[in-house]
C-alpha cells in the first residue's frame, strides 16, 4: 500500500486519534479477486470484437439517412 | 508475475503499445494497478460490488486510453475513473429498493477458542470501523479512502476529484469530522477527544 504522510496534516486531537484507528483498515486491505484480470481481458476482447462492426453499421446507417434526406428533400420555395 | 525488463516498463510505454493494438501491454497495466483500483472500489462500494466496479473501471480506461494526455500519472487518471464508476454504482444501488441494514454485521464465529481475545477485539473494531465508513456520504467516503487509507497527496486527490486544493482540504476536514461524530454515537468507546 502506498503509505502517505497523513501524519503531516495539521490534525486536531480527535482527527489524530481517528487516523490511528484507521490504521486497522490500512493494515487489512481488501484482497483483490484472483479472477479480475482474466475477466477484464475477456471484456476487452469481446467489446473490441463488436466495436468495429457496430461502428461500421452506424456509419452505413448515417450514410443511408443522409442519402435519403437528399433524395426526399422538399423543393426549395422560390415564391 | 513478470520479472525483468518487461516488468519495469513505464506506464506510458505500455499505454503506447496498447494503443498500437497490443493487448498484452494492457494486461500488464491491469496487473500493475489492479490492487489499488480494487481497494478503492471496495472501500467505496463495498466488497460485493468491488469486482464489478474494478472491471468497469479498466474497460472504461481501455476505451478512453487515447484520451489520456499524460498531464497526471496514469494511476491518478485511473483512480479518477475508479472514483466516478464507484460513485455511479453507489447512486445506482441507492435507487434499487433494498432493505437497509441498521446494525453492523455480525462477526463470523469461527473457532473463537483458537483466536486470542485481543485478535477478536481487533477484528470487531475493524468491522465496526468499516461499517461506520460505509455510513459516510459517498463523496466524503472516497476522500477519506484516497487520503487516509491510500495515502494520496492533496495534489493527487485534487486531480482525481477535479477540484481545487483548498476544497479538498476543507472537504477532508468535514469528512473526518463526520466520521468522528458517527464513531462518537457508537456504543463502542473509540476514545476520541473533544
Amino acid at each position: 500500500m502506498n503509505a502517505g504522510d497523513w501524519t503531516a496534516d495539521e490534525l486536531t486531537p480527535a482527527e489524530r486519534r481517528l487516523t490511528e484507528h484507521l490504521e486497522l483498515l490500512r493494515a487489512s486491505p481488501p484482497i483483490v479477486a484472483p479472477g479480475l484480470v482474466p475477466r477484464v481481458l475477456r471484456g476487452v476482447r469481446w467489446q473490441r470484437a463488436i466495436r468495429d462492426p457496430l461502428v461500421l453499421v452506424g456509419a452505413v446507417a448515417a450514410a443511408v439517412a443522409e442519402g435519403l434526406s437528399v433524395l426526399f428533400k422538399p423543393p426549395a420555395d422560390h415564391s | 508475475m513478470l520479472v525483468g525488463p518487461q516488468s519495469m516498463e513505464p506506464d506510458e510505454t505500455l499505454i503506447a503499445r496498447t494503443l498500437e493494438g497490443e493487448l498484452a501491454a494492457f494486461e500488464r497495466l491491469v496487473e500493475r494497478h489492479r490492487e489499488i483500483v480494487f481497494r478503492v472500489a471496495s472501500r467505496i462500494v463495498g466488497p460485493d460490488d468491488a469486482e464489478d466496479v474494478s472491471q468497469d473501471t479498466f474497460l472504461r480506461a481501455f476505451h478512453r486510453l487515447d484520451q489520456y494526455r499524460g498531464t497526471a500519472s496514469f494511476r491518478t487518471w485511473l483512480l479518477q475513473i475508479t472514483q466516478n464508476t464507484a460513485l455511479n454504482a453507489v447512486a445506482w444501488a441507492r435507487r434499487r429498493p433494498t432493505e437497509t441494514a441498521p446494525d453492523p454485521p455480525e462477526m463470523p464465529d469461527r473457532d473463537p477458542i483458537r483466536q486470542p481475545a485481543t485478535e477478536l477485539e481487533r477484528r470487531e473494531r475493524q468491522q465496526r470501523l468499516e461499517f461506520k465508513l460505509t455510513a459516510l456520504r459517498p463523496e466524503y467516503r472516497s476522500l477519506l479512502v484516497l487520503r487516509d487509507l491510500e495515502g494520496l497527496s492533496y495534489d493527487e486527490i485534487a486531480e482525481v476529484l477535479e477540484m481545487p486544493l483548498g476544497s479538498v482540504k476543507g472537504r477532508l476536514h468535514r469528512a473526518r469530522g463526520e466520521l468522528i461524530e458517527l464513531l462518537r454515537n457508537n456504543t463502542y468507546d473509540w476514545e476520541l477527544p473533544a
